[in-house]
């Protein structure tokens, strides 16, 4: 069996998470084993105009906690909650810049959409005050991949950088990307995830007006988000970040770092099909888990749990159940899956990240969070969704998967620490 | 030389320097005893060429002023930029 040695195998030695159910992994955990819901109407902007007027917002995230007030100033809030969940991600891990090459600790942090906030707002001071009104600050405080940039100088780390955009794919591409920058010995700490501040009137709209956002509940927001339940009708924005500290076995073993996790495997594929629909035959998303199986060394049957991406779009949740069939066959029936996003929201290019973290906790704590919502079956998606309540079971290994708009298909295998 | 009596002339120059204080303090996030007459805009307070042109635009809010922003890159200190400042106010 491939293992690999401890140069070329990594772990996960720290994670941190800005959520819409809970600030710090712990808080975020609690919600999630607890199914609380992180829907609510909309606060950031009065969404009355709106068809749908609910969203997963981050609640009480005071950015000076976290970061420098002259950066808070002149940052787009998903560069905020990327610095604040690498914060605590860098803390949980018990990384001290002083005690590593910081040559050798890059950043790849991935957004679907980056500083959207910020051209908005921007967008209105152009056609209000005219261009010479226009914040200095624009540019940096939209560029995707400003998060990363920031996390860096904060930090110190001076090792690759770079962000990652692939839609609600992004986080989970920027994992899979830095877990091969370790094994290819380019640097021995990664620090990755995503960040997404969507919740905008201008974002609301665009989403409203592709058919991929819930209507239906604007009158009771905690239950708008209901992967794989018969009553389904579309996501429900969130907004948040996850970042976690990924380091070669042989670094995190010498400098005696607390190890929440293997990252064992990753791969990526595209339906080739269409710009927002997932493909039906689902074949794509199917070879992806396939492949990150293949690049963990692990066969189907030894997965315990997995951690679908169960939007709560009609489509999605039912393609995946047909994927996750097509991959697992008749061992599909003794799978728990688990969608994050009944509580979370929809975290767009956060999600990954943020399901990572739920992914390895179910590892570290032997229980499985639920999906919530379960209320109607959908003939359709007929697998052990976890309904409604955690579940005592101890998980060696586990998958998560993202899919995104352009197609986009990725999975990451995480197994247990083994000493 | 100017036929305002002095009593004026330094009434209006506090008044500049106070509104400019509150400028650097909202754009620099420094603190306003961080900033004083010899205070150095780029290596004291940390303005970088972001900070200036933002710093240009709210000068010529808060003063009503027309401000050029490559003038703005010129100024050292917090002494000089009041100079700026008055200098525009008493421009025809």
């Amino acid at each position: 069996m491939r293992r690999g040695t401890a140069a070329t195998r990594v772990v996960i030695t720290g994670m941190g998470v800005v959520s819409p159910i809970g600030i710090g992994r712990a808080a975020y955990w609690d919600g999630l084993v607890r199914g609380r819901t992180g829907v609510g109407r909309i606060s950031a902007f009065d969404p009355q105009d709106h068809p749908c007027q609910i969203a997963a917002e981050v609640r009480g995230f005071d950015a000076e906690q976290f970061v420098a007030p002259k950066t808070v100033r002149r940052s787009d809030r998903f560069t905020q909650l990327a610095l604040a969940a690498a914060r605590m991600a860098i803390d949980d891990a018990r990384l001290d810049a002083s005690g590593v090459d910081l040559d050798r600790c890059g950043v790849v942090v991935g957004s679907g959409i980056g500083g959207l906030g910020s051209i908005e707002a921007e967008h209105r001071v152009l056609q209000d005050r005219g261009p010479g009104r226009v914040s200095p600050f624009l540019i940096p405080m939209m560029i995707a991949n400003i998060a990363g940039g920031e996390i860096a100088i904060a930090h110190g780390f001076r090792g690759p950088n770079y962000a990652v955009s692939s839609a609600c794919a992004s986080s989970n591409h920027a994992i899979g990307a830095s877990l091969r920058h370790l094994q290819r010995g380019e640097a021995e700490v990664m620090i990755c995830g995503g960040a997404e501040a969507p919740i905008t009137p201008l974002c609301l709209a665009g989403f409203c007006r592709a058919g991929a956002l819930t209507t239906a509940f604007n009158d009771d927001p905690g239950a708008a988000s209901r992967p794989f339940d018969a009553r389904r009708s579309g996501f429900v924005m969130g907004e948040g970040a996850g970042i976690v500290v990924l380091e070669t076995l042989a670094h995190a073993v010498r400098r005696g770092a607390p190890i929440c996790a293997e990252l064992a495997g990753f791969a990526s594929t595209d339906d080739a099909f269409h710009i927002t629909q997932p493909d039906p035959e689902g074949n794509a998303a199917a070879r992806a888990m396939e492949l990150a199986l293949a690049d963990a060394d692990l066969r189907p049957e030894q997965i315990d749990y997995l951690n679908a991406h169960g939007t709560s779009t009609p489509l999605n949740d039912r393609f995946e159940t047909a994927a996750i069939k097509r991959v697992f066959g008749a061992h599909a029936r003794q799978l728990a899956i688990s969608s994050t996003k009944s509580m979370t929201g929809h975290l767009l290019g956060a999600a990954g990240a943020v399901e990572l973290v739920a992914t390895v906790s179910c590892i570290q704590s032997g229980t499985i969070h639920p999906t919530i919502n379960q209320d109607h079956r959908d003939p359709d998606c007929d697998l052990d969704y976890v309904p409604n309540q955690a579940r005592r079971r101890q998980v060696d290994c586990a998958i998560s998967s993202s899919l995104g708009f352009g197609g986009h298909n990725s999975t990451v295998v995480v197994r247990r620490a083994q000493a | 030389m100017s036929s305002r009596p002095q009593e004026i002339e330094e009434h209006d120059r506090d008044d500049v320097a106070a509104r400019l204080a509150r400028v650097l303090v909202k754009i620099l996030k420094v603190r306003p005893e961080q900033i004083r007459p010899e205070s150095r805009l780029a290596a004291d307070l940390r303005a970088d060429s972001l900070d200036l042109a933002e710093i240009a635009a709210e000068l010529e809010d808060e003063f009503q002023v027309k401000v050029a922003e490559a003038e703005v890159h010129l100024i050292g200190t917090v002494a000089e930029a009041i100079d700026y400042v008055q200098r525009l106010q008493r421009a025809p």
